[in-house]
């Protein structure tokens, strides 16, 4: 562009006449006319610095049937739920309190477009980005793959809030027919909002991960099937919770527990699904991980305090696997991606020791990232160890202190093994393939699966197929050796924990020598025509006046 | 936005590959801005592909493209603000009108207040769309959509325009005026890489040409540069009024004239020059005439069409 800014850029522009065609004509539309006095020219402020997808996302919902059909629906349905709850519960009506039918109806009716409409529309919205060809027009525009993605966000976001807005008489009728705490009202519309605004993120991601026809084919029908059991298990969750189960005693914990785990793990996936999007030189394992680290750490937090507040070694065993399972699932992710350091992720590699030593492992590529995840479950596993030592001095209840340390040791080797094994594996699969990360996925559950059924299958052949015992050869066995330690203890399965770490350690230091690559770039210099327009583009220093002057 | 001063796009080497296929094998050139750059190859040439590369909507293989001096590689983000793209096949929203549609461009490139309006109302009356701005898009004829997707690609007014087939499907009004519209684009200091098939429009809007052939440059340059490399000689035929074979037989004895015919009064032969102003040894040849007072009623030089410039230098051949 010829222009230095942006008053000047259209400066000699409306001067020149059209080309081609007839004399323009004057046209009557907001669009193209200043906006008046009065609230208009607030409307028009907030409406230019709004993300132009809600802008856009906005009035394509407000011209289309499908928003049409489904307000109108959910409206009618709730018409007919307060005459049906009030002919029901006529005549007692008038001298019990009612509340409570009327609010289980209303959060049945709530959840189908909170859990089911909204996220589907906004996987719709994004599929048909790339079906009607509009995304790369979209995608090659100023907007960035972070705006788009947060863009399509907060039109769900805003269709929410047209519901809720919507239902909120509701909700004050069902107070005022008594038999609810305002609490508990709260407690249930803010956990619906939370799962609606998960699963919008989560639909937006598996949107944008399934770029190809046939993934989008399959996970649209995966997505309305899963989408059909949350709306439908969380209908049923409120109608037996609100009868059996008192929110006064420790709900807000809960709340303030999914309000967290929410809040984190919404970011890592609107990111995720930006990282998807974007062009590849882009270095978003940065921003990704830091999202990852907080959300792990705050998993690992509330499980903690879960397993504390529980006074139950099995509580801290259950975690303990849980973070296992947490770790697999996102290390597979992490080891089957494609990025890797390009020039532009270079230019701000750390330049210290110490930020060497503690950033490089933020930086795209798979290698960097197996090491990365090692890291954070190192620190998951010192953790618990760490609650198994001290809770005994803070007189907290932890039996089994040596069973614990030994389990979070055995999980902690079982990731560097498994995750390990499907890095190098992946390193096979060519970076153009796409869909890695399903791949990535997929290899990880077979290994972890082949480990537990192949030394069992072996074990049975030799036996003559009878029920074998659990022996060293059942090292790669997650299932039977976790068990062996929750119930008989460390010592039966010490063979197995020698043999694993035997074969993890090398796995990891393997991997880490593959990653040296990587370690060893250094910050390359910003080239001298971006230099230029940094440059240019700097805010000059106001004029310091001169006070001999 | 600061201007480089350097070509405003430049293809160093670029390669993609398609599996076996190589889509773009080893492609080179530049355009300066207010340059109109013609792409020309069969259909799978590589045309499409490249155009995408630089519109940063594919990765090359090896090599790289730059934008006023931005990596599409590693800088897409500031290409992208340099850069508008007018897609072969390009998608519109349903239930919007023409405006909203080119409002929410317009705002996507980060126009706000002021500079959005203007930019609106410009690209409106310069696409002359101004007269049917609250039409639906679904309800718009082929010429129209792609007069929408020019304005779309022009909003925010690049330095850089890529048009990849914008002449497909119109008739012959609407092509005249597209090439007004991209003659006007490149007279205000843009540079144009326009693809088509329509050879005698590219041969008339464009400064320099392209020719593609199964990923590969064959030829580069002005379409005289490119038809004077194919054919060193000037085909000239003279009409004359009388004394034809008195003509015949004088030109015979001139420098550089070959493969001399008469038909009639009509004299056809080959000029062969190896100097690099052909036109000034073609107007001293007439002048010679002249002096030795043949009767000449026409002169012409028959130079060959971009049609046949095409045909001769590809082999159809497709990978």
């Amino acid at each position: 562009m010829s222009a230095t800014s942006p008053n000047d850029l259209f400066a000699d522009i409306s001067l020149t006449p059209p080309v081609v065609g007839l004399p323009p004509t004057e046209i009557n539309n907001r669009f193209v006319q200043l906006p008046e006095e009065g609230w208009r020219v607030y409307w028009a402020w907030l409406s230019e610095r709004a993300n132009p997808i809600v802008v856009k996302e906005a009035r394509q919902a407000l011209n289309s049937k499908q928003f049409t059909i489904s307000f109108s629906l959910t409206l009618i349905a709730v018409i007919c739920w307060t005459l049906l709850a009030v002919v029901i519960q006529l005549p007692s009506l008038y001298y019990v309190p009612g509340g409570m039918l009327m609010l289980a109806g209303f959060m049945v009716i709530l959840s189908f477009p909170m859990l089911l409409i909204i996220p589907f529309s906004a996987f719709r919205s994004m599929i048909i980005e790339s079906e009607e060809r509009t995304f790369e027009l979209v995608s090659i525009s100023a907007l960035s793959a972070r705006q788009i993605v947060n863009g399509k966000m907060a039109s769900a976001l805003l269709q929410t809030i047209i519901y809720l807005a919507t239902l909120t008489p509701c909700f004050v009728i069902t107070y005022l027919l008594r038999g609810v705490l305002l609490s508990s009202i709260l407690y249930y519309l803010i956990f619906t909002l939370l799962l609606s605004v998960t699963l919008t993120a989560v639909s937006i991601l598996v949107a944008s991960i399934g770029r190809a026809k046939l993934l989008q084919v399959i996970s649209s029908i995966a997505l309305l099937a899963g989408l059909l059991f949350a709306a439908f298990t969380w209908s049923m969750v409120t109608v037996n919770t609100l009868v059996f189960w008192d929110f006064a005693g420790w709900g807000l914990n809960v709340v303030i527990g999914v309000t967290m785990l929410t809040c984190t793990l919404v970011p890592v996936c609107l990111r995720s699904a930006t990282a998807a999007i974007d062009f590849p030189s882009e270095n978003h394992a940065t921003a990704l991980r830091i999202r990852l680290t907080i959300f792990l750490y705050n998993c690992l937090g509330w499980g903690m305090w879960i397993a504390l507040a529980a006074e139950e070694d099995e509580a801290c065993y259950t975690f303990i696997c849980v973070g296992l399972a947490l770790f697999l699932l996102v290390g597979s992710f992490v080891v089957s991606e494609n990025g890797i350091i390009s020039p532009r992720a270079q230019r701000t590699l750390p330049r210290t020791v110490v930020g060497r030593i503690f950033g490089t492992w933020f930086f795209p590529g798979a290698g960097l990232g197996y090491v990365y995840m090692c890291c954070m479950f190192t620190g998951w596993t010192i953790a618990w160890i760490a609650l198994a030592l001290l809770a005994p001095n803070f007189q907290m209840r932890i039996n089994e202190t040596e069973q614990i340390i030994a389990m979070s040791l055995l999980c902690w080797l079982y990731f560097l093994f498994y995750n390990g094994l499907a890095r190098l594996l992946m390193l096979a699969i060519p970076k153009t393939v796409s869909g890695r990360m399903v791949m990535g996925f997929l290899l990880q559950a077979i290994l972890v699966l082949a480990g537990v059924a192949v030394p069992m299958i072996v074990i049975s052949l030799l036996n003559g197929f009878r029920q074998p015992d659990y022996g060293w050869h059942q090292f790669p066995n997650i299932v039977w050796t976790i068990g062996e330690v929750s119930s008989t203890g460390i010592a039966s399965v010490a063979p197995s924990f020698l043999l694993l770490a035997l074969f993890a350690i090398p796995i990891f230091g393997l991997n880490l020598l593959l990653c040296g690559r990587d370690v060893l770039l250094v910050r390359i210099h910003v080239p001298g025509r971006l230099k230029e327009e940094i440059q240019a583009n700097q805010p000059e220093p106001p004029a310091t006046p001169d006070p001999f002057a | 936005m600061v201007a480089s001063g350097q070509p405003m796009i430049q293809l160093r080497r670029l390669y993609r590959f398609f599996g076996q296929t190589r889509a773009v094998n080893d492609v080179s050139f530049e355009v300066n801005a207010g340059q109109v750059f013609g792409f020309i190859g069969p259909n799978g040439a590589g045309k499409t592909t490249t155009m995408r590369i630089l519109s940063t909507l594919d990765l090359p293989d090896y090599g790289d493209a730059l934008v006023d001096g931005f990596s599409v590689i590693n800088d897409p983000d500031r290409v992208r603000k340099r850069l508008g793209f007018m897609p072969d096949d390009f998608g519109t929203y349903p239930n919007m009108n023409c405006l909203e549609y080119l409002d929410f461009f317009a705002r996507s490139y980060g126009l706000i207040g002021r500079e959005r309006i203007k930019a609106l109302r410009h690209t409106l009356s310069y696409t002359g769309l101004d007269k049917i701005a609250e039409k639906s898009i679904q309800g718009l004829s082929k010429g129209m959509r792609q007069r929408l997707c020019l304005g779309r690609a022009m909003i925010h007014d690049p330095a850089v325009l890529i048009l990849d087939e914008p002449a497909n499907g119109l008739d012959p009004r609407a092509r005249i005026e597209l090439r007004q519209m991209v003659m006007g684009l490149a007279a205000d200091g843009k540079a144009l890489l326009v693809s088509s098939h329509i050879l005698s429009e590219l041969g008339e809007m464009c400064d320099c040409l392209g020719i593609i052939e199964r990923g590969t440059l064959i030829a580069s340059g002005t379409v005289k540069e490119i038809q004077n490399r194919l054919h060193p000689h000037l085909n000239i035929r003279v009409q004359m009024l009388g004394n034809t074979e008195a003509a015949v037989d004088w030109l015979r004895t001139q420098r550089g004239v070959v493969q001399l015919t008469s038909e009639g009064s009509t004299i056809r032969f080959q000029f062969h020059s190896t100097a690099d102003e052909k036109s000034r040894e073609v107007a001293q040849l007439l002048k010679a005439m002249i002096q030795q007072e043949f009767e000449v009623v026409d002169f012409t030089t028959e130079g060959k069409t971009l049609e046949d410039v095409f045909m001769q230098i590809t082999t159809g051949a497709v990978q």
